[in-house]
């Protein structure tokens, strides 16, 4: 099993929540004719035009950071295993791998044979990773750990918007397609976001014709979801505006990619970024068996396979963007590690601490950040790799170096978190 | 107290997948609650023949379903015929309300359709949720906990007392009973994974199998429930002990209270009122968990009764009750396909046509890839993606743009009051209140008719009429309201 988009149970008010939202983008000004209904298709076009042209004031300048979610608990020691470790061997003796067998890193860690490309990276310093790293308070819970992390505000039951859309609101960037969600749903990480959309195809975002003049289509359609309080009006506001731009963004022409779910999804983030649109973050699901109960495989099988998928999917989307690259962050995050010790069935249970890819073109990178908690007995937690930095101080990092957030914009996107200084990127 | 076509209208947009006008007059007639409990009356509509019998894996026993040729090699088709099985149940059963909890259970306690025990799954729908759905959820959750597809999916049958595996344990007390807020630790989990060590399924025999050498033996302590689980040789019970904890999770007054909140939100609100779910815990610990009477408890509860519409239909739902307002059919048969011929199983079959535009909303039935079952809040499906899918598949069922796929709707037949001689306000109005309850504004209405009028000539001819209709249709059932269940 693995983790969801949604927490079971603890849902909020959405409709009440968004009664207080104002509308969004280049309906501004358009809804405000007393009922009075000037739209067209030109009208629509115009509008968002000038969105884009004009930008947001106050948004953050910098790179797009995408976030890259490692859905399932991915296992750190295996993607980045500790050498010279025998107890890792030994806890381990059908998953673990001979340090001969690993990608060299800083003499202290080695690279999943799998990862070559990250490989290629690290030494291009275009990427960095951080260890020993995770949530807080381990929970072992897909669910909890996952909502946690999207969620990211700790100490604020009452938060009912993810830290991707704090990101947005507290940077002022409220632009349609400011969010992107490479999902069918709306990921909690985006909950909220001020100009966030989510899909994972054309074709599921291109308005068919109701038989009637386009620009009276999209007026009727403008008309019916005229309401106020009501959450599916508030976002079929922004739908429309963006069905039409999508039109033009979905001429832009495809990269080539590797045959994967994940690696469809870069793909289509590509074209969009590559079109113009004005993201400032985005988030991706990965696409595998990451939560690998039984039949762990460490040289092939599962986690071989997703390493190498996750390796390829990164590597083509660079490949795509070219320059492009330069002003693009990947972050991984995945909710938990696994356990230290594989189970009866060559398996890994659910752990704590796990490792963060952060990647791009224009990073520092070449470094892996690690208070390493150690793996004796006595160093473990419960079984598993201590967390000894969290998962926030990393993203904070992240937003500092490569998106110009400032300690005040921090400060709202992580509430009551004082993140720790890193030499990452 | 008889029921106003506006009331009835809205009971069974949330008590069924989508009102039809013999719905609305039987609870017109019948009123809500003699009409809910007549649902939830096993013996109602049981005989229904709703599924062919070419639905082969549902005529078959779980023992038999793997060893069948037409399964043997091909698992998937087991997954491909219930997700087609439940999609045209969904549109065209009479027993709405039982359909509408078969799904929610089915949610509640999910297993996936991808994953080794998937050649289990028609034979856990029918013989876990549709067997309990009308009964005990404890009942229900025994059953499932001890069902090869579970028993498969979470790891219950790897777990072993050298190696317990905390898969099932931990959703056990997380997900399908008690949850967080009950204060569970950590030893709860591994105690629970513990007294359910020894358990698998044979295959061969078809039956579960209990295994001492692997059972853990030795106290256990999961929340208040104890057991000394000493030594024994007694296969049966050290299955009596294992039911015994499900049993004592499933009464626990933590459960009640999350299966009423489940409940609260799947029929009623995505934010369930407090008060409502507290009434209901209550009579769920009153009658030891079961279903139907806790269904009817929130049914007649005047917190139900006084509430509109609010939740955003699920993708299933928008699809399930525009078939059943338009009365649309697909060409082909709603048949399950030909066993005789593999390759060609479910190539027969007008199923697809259904459960295909659920699918690509990322809704096909029991699909959800994590345990927790799809989930229950407008935030989930309110996306771009899924608006602009839906505004499509509206214009394309209404205007009949799929023909090889779908029989075009008989709006004449649909709207048997509409004449030729009616104006486009006065078909808006038929529209709304047939598809809606007349829960369309005003304003609203009178901007489709304005519309309308613009591009359809006003003449007095029946394809004239058919022409206006069918706008009309497109326009409310792209509008908000119809979203909302």
């Amino acid at each position: 099993m693995t983790s969801p988009s949604f927490q079971s149970t603890g849902c909020t008010d959405f409709i009440n929540t968004q009664a207080a939202l104002s509308r969004r983008g280049f309906f501004k000004g358009v809804m405000a004719l007393g009922g009075g209904i000037v739209l067209s298709t030109q009208g629509v076009d115009l509008a968002l035009a000038d969105t884009l042209q004009n930008g947001e004031p106050g948004a953050a300048s910098g790179d797009i950071l995408v976030n890259l979610n490692m859905r399932g608990g991915m296992d750190g020691l295996l993607a980045v295993p500790v050498l010279g470790a025998a107890g890792l061997s030994s806890a381990r003796p059908t998953l673990a791998l001979a340090d001969s067998e690993l990608l060299p890193l800083d003499g202290f860690f080695g690279l999943h044979p799998k990862l070559a490309g990250f490989k290629q990276l690290f030494d291009a310093k275009e990427l960095s990773i951080a260890h020993a790293v995770g949530t807080p308070f381990g929970t072992r819970s897909h669910f909890d750990d996952q909502l946690a992390i999207e969620l990211s505000a700790y100490y604020s039951p009452t938060t009912v918007d993810g830290w991707q859309s704090r990101l947005l609101k507290s940077t002022g960037a409220s632009a349609v397609f400011s969010g992107v969600g490479v999902s069918q749903n709306t990921p909690v990480s985006l909950k909220d976001a001020p100009g966030g959309v989510a899909f994972d195809a054309f074709s599921d975002v291109l308005l068919k014709d109701f038989k009637m003049e386009r620009g009276a289509q999209l007026e009727l359609l403008q008309i019916l979801h005229n309401d106020t309080g009501r959450y599916w009006s508030t976002v079929a506001q922004t739908s429309l505006g963006a069905t039409v731009e999508l039109e033009r963004v979905a001429q832009t022409p495809a990269g080539t990619y590797p045959d994967t779910e994940v690696a469809s999804r870069f793909k289509l983030l590509a074209q969009l970024i590559k079109s113009g649109l004005p993201i400032r973050t985005a988030n991706i699901d990965f696409d595998g068996d990451l939560d690998v109960h039984v039949a762990a495989g460490n040289r092939d099988g599962a986690m071989a396979d997703n390493f190498q998928r996750l390796n390829d999917a990164v590597m083509a989307f660079r490949a795509d963007l070219g320059d492009l690259w330069k002003r693009t962050t990947v972050t991984t995050i995945t909710e938990f590690g696994r356990r230290f010790e594989e189970n009866a069935a060559a398996g890994l249970d659910h752990g704590w601490a796990s490792v963060m890819f952060v990647m791009g073109g224009s990073v520092s990178g070449g470094k892996v950040h690690a208070r390493w908690p150690g793996i004796g007995a006595g160093d473990l937690v419960n079984g598993d790799l201590k967390v000894t930095t969290d998962y926030r101080s990393v993203l904070a990092h992240v937003m500092q170096q490569r998106a110009g957030v400032s300690g005040s914009q921090l400060a709202q996107i992580f509430p009551d978190f004082k993140p720790e200084e890193l030499q990452l990127v | 107290m008889a029921l106003t076509q506006a009331q009835a209208h809205r009971f069974a947009t949330a008590l069924t997948y989508g009102p039809t006008p013999a719905v609305v007059d039987s609870l017109q007639k019948q009123g809500l609650a003699k009409w809910a409990a007549q649902q939830l009356n096993p013996k109602y509509a049981n005989a229904e023949q709703v599924l062919d019998d070419s639905f082969l894996a549902h005529q078959l026993s779980v023992a038999e379903v793997p060893k069948h040729p037409a399964f043997l090699a091909t698992k998937g088709r087991v997954t491909t015929e219930l997700t087609l099985a439940t999609a045209v149940r969904q549109s065209y059963s009479k027993r709405q309300l039982f359909e509408v909890l078969v799904e929610h259970f089915n949610d509640y306690l999910h297993t996936p359709l991808s994953y080794d025990g998937r050649v289990y799954r028609v034979a856990y729908d029918r013989d876990v949720i549709r067997k309990h759905a009308l009964g005990s959820f404890p009942e229900m959750l025994v059953a499932a906990t001890f069902h090869p597809a579970m028993m498969a999916y979470l790891n219950l049958d790897k777990s072993t007392a050298e190696h317990p595996n905390e898969n099932f344990g931990r959703e056990l007390l997380e997900l399908f009973s008690v949850t967080p807020s009950a204060g569970y630790t950590e030893t709860d989990v591994v105690n629970a994974a513990r007294l359910l060590t020894g358990f698998s399924w044979d295959a061969k025999k078809g039956v579960l199998k209990i295994n001492l050498a692997k059972h853990y033996f030795g106290p256990v302590q999961v929340l208040g429930f104890q057991h000394a689980n000493a030594k024994t040789t007694d296969p049966d019970e050290v299955l009596a002990r294992g039911k015994a904890l499900v049993r004592y999770v499933a009464l626990h007054p933590a459960t009640a209270k999350a299966f009423a909140f489940r409940l609260v939100r799947r029929l009623h609100s995505d934010s369930p009122d407090s008060a409502l779910v507290a009434d209901l815990a209550q009579v769920y610990r009153d009658t030891k968990g079961n279903i139907p009477k806790v269904v009817l408890a929130l049914v007649n509860h005047p917190k139900f009764k006084s509430n509109p519409p609010v939740k955003v239909k699920r993708p299933a739902e928008f699809v399930a009750s525009t078939v059943r307002a338009l009365q649309l059919t697909p060409v082909k048969p709603l048949t399950g396909g030909n066993p005789a011929k593999p390759n060609a199983y479910f190539g027969g079959s007008g199923a697809p046509a259904l459960s295909n535009i659920a699918k690509q909303q990322g809704h096909l039935a029991m699909n959800w890839p994590f345990p927790n079952g799809y989930p229950d809040v407008a935030l989930a499906w309110t996306t771009l993606s899924s608006q602009v899918q839906r505004w499509n598949v509206a214009a394309d069922l209404a205007f009949g743009r799929s023909p090889k796929t779908w029989n075009k709707p008989d709006l004449a037949a649909v709207f048997p009051t509409l004449n030729t001689d009616a104006s486009t306000a006065k078909i808006v109005a038929v529209v709304n209140e047939q598809l809606l309850g007349g829960r369309l504004p005003a304003p609203k209405a009178a901007a489709i008719a304005e519309r309308v009028g613009q591009v359809a000539p006003a003449t007095d001819s029946a394809s004239a009429l058919k022409q206006r209709t069918e706008l009309a249709v497109v326009a409310v059932l792209a509008s908000p309201e119809w979203m909302l269940r």
